[in-house]
């Protein structure tokens, strides 16, 4: 093929997928700009039962009332969790609930049992059930399917939460409050997600850190902000509470991603998901590539495997509303995003080397491109952590994240195109928990964060702000710029490219013809 | 206040009523195989269930138990598989009232009992 050809295909291909990963961009700087406003937003002329109260309301200050607590039942799934077993269920007994039961649904083959079957568990109060499966069929879906069977019968809620974590002791008053929160709305709630505080050991290595800043860009930005604009919200394996009649009906599924395929059918149901950032319960994270790499991989499968599974469902289904159906549109191939980066990015250069490209084309539109789809997901991780008030501390683990996301970007590939093309699941690779502790939470940390939002929301001048560095209002601004400058760079670009240049289809039909003829 | 067990459909049921608590699960050898991670068993703080034990293994069991004042009862298992899901000890002193204790039978100890 003539080199013309060559260079026009490739700066076609690094526009389509450039142009792909940037709607991907977008959503990322929106949804950052979203939390940065949330945040510190005057809230108080906005009426009671406005959305936004109801994502910021603190359960700390509306209790749920003594005498008035239905029946929890909180569901730990076990496999070999002997670094971290002792701990969770030392938190569970801490909590400050009174109708409630712990359910360990344990798959273990290992010494674990020899804890669970300690007498010190059996008080009484909280009642503390194991139900020990021989094997292990359906993994996590086939063991808490098992512990819904041996549940109190009296349950209206159930908690599941994955043995790292650590939960506070008032997050079923949390979890209740927010289900009263929404009992008016039109959808029904299903469940309420919190935050899956990633946080234990964030100082433990660089993996550890870059994780941490993804967390916190995907659950205190993007996903908040799906809350703000009514889209899709997925259950995400670990705390969150779910009506237990509905879950009874529904039950799970022996998927390796059994919260996605349990989120799609509750969805096509007619119910919703309610996420908010304010209950949160800190947990730990993978420490090594491998796992990592491992956990990532049975994501990226499980959930196009189920996208594929559920795909038409969805579209079709009356019950799910057009905003969810564009956010399953926008999920449906996240996984393969950062492999669509790298394409594009490989394409722009192959077309920079021929230095052939279309007539709208212009060398700063390639640059913006690529320098606002490379920030997307770093800048959202940065708004993260600065709104969690750990920008100091956690700064450097975005840059961990963006070798990270790269490194692992192949894998994920692969095992999302295995999920898309494959007949059957894959098995489920569990991610090993070490137990090991850098960072204690406490509490402190989530009442650090709520006074760090009351701040933001209500005091707005500066001189007012005691103990607030002086360096933090002027990063919102600096990052809110930062956001309006990375998305609107290309769109101006290409806007100003596009009148000043030829017709786009003009160019397609010119490599088209290019490549018919030899 | 009591301390029972019965055998049922292979399961294996011991259970507690009042304020006796349960024994510490860990006196049972793990040759018997009981709680430990390749048989499948469910423990909550009155009662203690393992499925699918051999006959070998209640035997010896039954042995241990007695020697810890269980007494064997023969209840219907719905009664048993209910008192694990919400520990209503009335319905199941009901239940024991209404069918009575049964004698255990004389279990003679093996050889190489350990």
């Amino acid at each position: 093929m003539h080199q013309y050809q060559i260079g026009l295909t490739a700066s076609y291909i690094a526009l389509t997928l450039g142009g792909f990963y940037f709607i991907y961009a977008i959503k990322y700087y929106i949804s950052s700009l979203i939390a940065l406003a949330l945040f510190s937003m005057d809230t108080s002329r906005l009426p009671p039962e406005h959305r936004i109260h109801r994502i910021l309301a603190q359960r700390d200050g509306e209790p749920v009332p003594i005498g008035d607590e239905p029946w929890v039942s909180i569901h730990l799934p076990f496999f070999n969790e002997l670094n971290v077993a002792r701990r969770i269920l030392e938190a569970c007994m801490d909590i400050n609930y009174t109708n409630f039961e712990v359910l360990v649904a344990d798959d273990s083959r290992d010494t674990t049992v020899e804890i669970l079957r300690e007498r010190g568990w059996q008080h009484g109060s909280p009642i503390i059930k194991f139900v020990h499966r021989k094997d292990r069929s359906g993994y996590k879906g086939g063991a808490l399917k098992e512990a819904m069977k041996f549940m109190h019968p009296l349950a209206e809620y159930i908690v599941v939460f994955d043995a790292d974590f650590v939960p506070p002791a008032n997050i079923l008053r949390q979890f209740i409050h927010q289900f009263r929160l929404h009992e008016k709305d039109v959808k029904p709630v299903a469940a309420v997600q919190g935050y899956q505080l990633h946080y234990l050991n964030r100082n433990e290595n660089w993996i550890t850190k870059g994780v941490r800043a993804e967390f916190s860009g995907s659950y205190m930005i993007e996903r908040l902000a799906e809350e703000v604009y009514g889209a899709m919200k997925m259950v995400s394996g670990s705390v969150f509470m779910f009506r237990a009649g509905l879950l009874r009906e529904l039950g799970w599924n022996h998927s390796i991603t059994e919260d996605w395929d349990l989120t799609l059918r509750l969805y096509l149901e007619g119910f919703k998901v309610v996420y908010t950032p304010l209950i949160q319960a800190p947990a730990e994270i993978p420490t090594t590539v491998r796992r990592i790499i491992r956990q990532r991989m049975r994501w990226a499968e499980g959930h196009t495997y189920a996208v594929r599974k559920y795909f038409l469902s969805v579209i079709r289904s009356g019950r799910i509303t057009l905003a969810e159906k564009l956010e399953f549109l926008y999920f449906a191939p996240y996984y393969l995003q950062s492999c669509v980066f790298i394409i594009g990015c490989m394409a722009w250069t192959v077309a920079q080397y021929y230095k052939r490209h279309p007539v709208f084309w212009t060398p700063t539109l390639g640059w913006s491109l690529v320098l606002s789809n490379f920030c997307a997901i770093p800048v959202m991780g940065l708004t993260g952590v600065f709104l969690e008030g750990d920008l100091a501390e956690d700064y450097s683990g975005v840059f961990s994240f963006i070798a990270l996301s790269y490194f692992i970007m192949p894998y994920q590939a692969y095992a999302a195109l295995k999920g898309l093309l494959e007949a059957e699941e894959g098995y489920w690779v569990r991610t090993l928990k070490t137990g090991h502790v850098t960072d204690y939470f406490l509490g402190v940390k989530l009442r650090g964060l709520i006074e760090w939002i009351n701040r933001l929301r209500t005091k707005r001048d500066l001189d007012l702000v005691d103990d607030l560095p002086i360096i933090r209002l002027p990063v919102r601004r600096l990052l809110f710029f930062c956001i309006v400058f990375l998305v609107c760079w290309p769109l101006l670009e290409f806007v100003c490219g596009v009148s000043t240049g030829q017709c786009l289809v003009y160019n397609l039909g010119y490599v088209l013809r290019g490549v018919v003829n030899g | 206040m009591g301390r029972h067990y019965s055998v049922a459909e292979g399961n294996l049921y011991i259970y507690t009523t009042g304020r006796d608590r349960l024994l510490d699960l860990g006196v049972f050898p793990k040759e018997l195989n009981l709680f430990e991670a390749d048989s499948a068993w469910r423990i909550s703080p009155w009662i203690a269930v393992v499925e699918d034990v051999l006959q070998r293994a209640i035997e010896m069991a039954q042995i241990i138990l007695q020697l810890n004042d269980y007494e064997r009862v023969s209840i219907p298992v719905p009664a048993l598989e209910h008192y694990f899901l919400d520990g209503d000890e009335y319905s199941l002193l009901e239940t024991i009232r209404e069918v009575g204790v049964e004698v255990a039978p004389v279990v003679n100890l093996p050889d190489d009992a350990p």
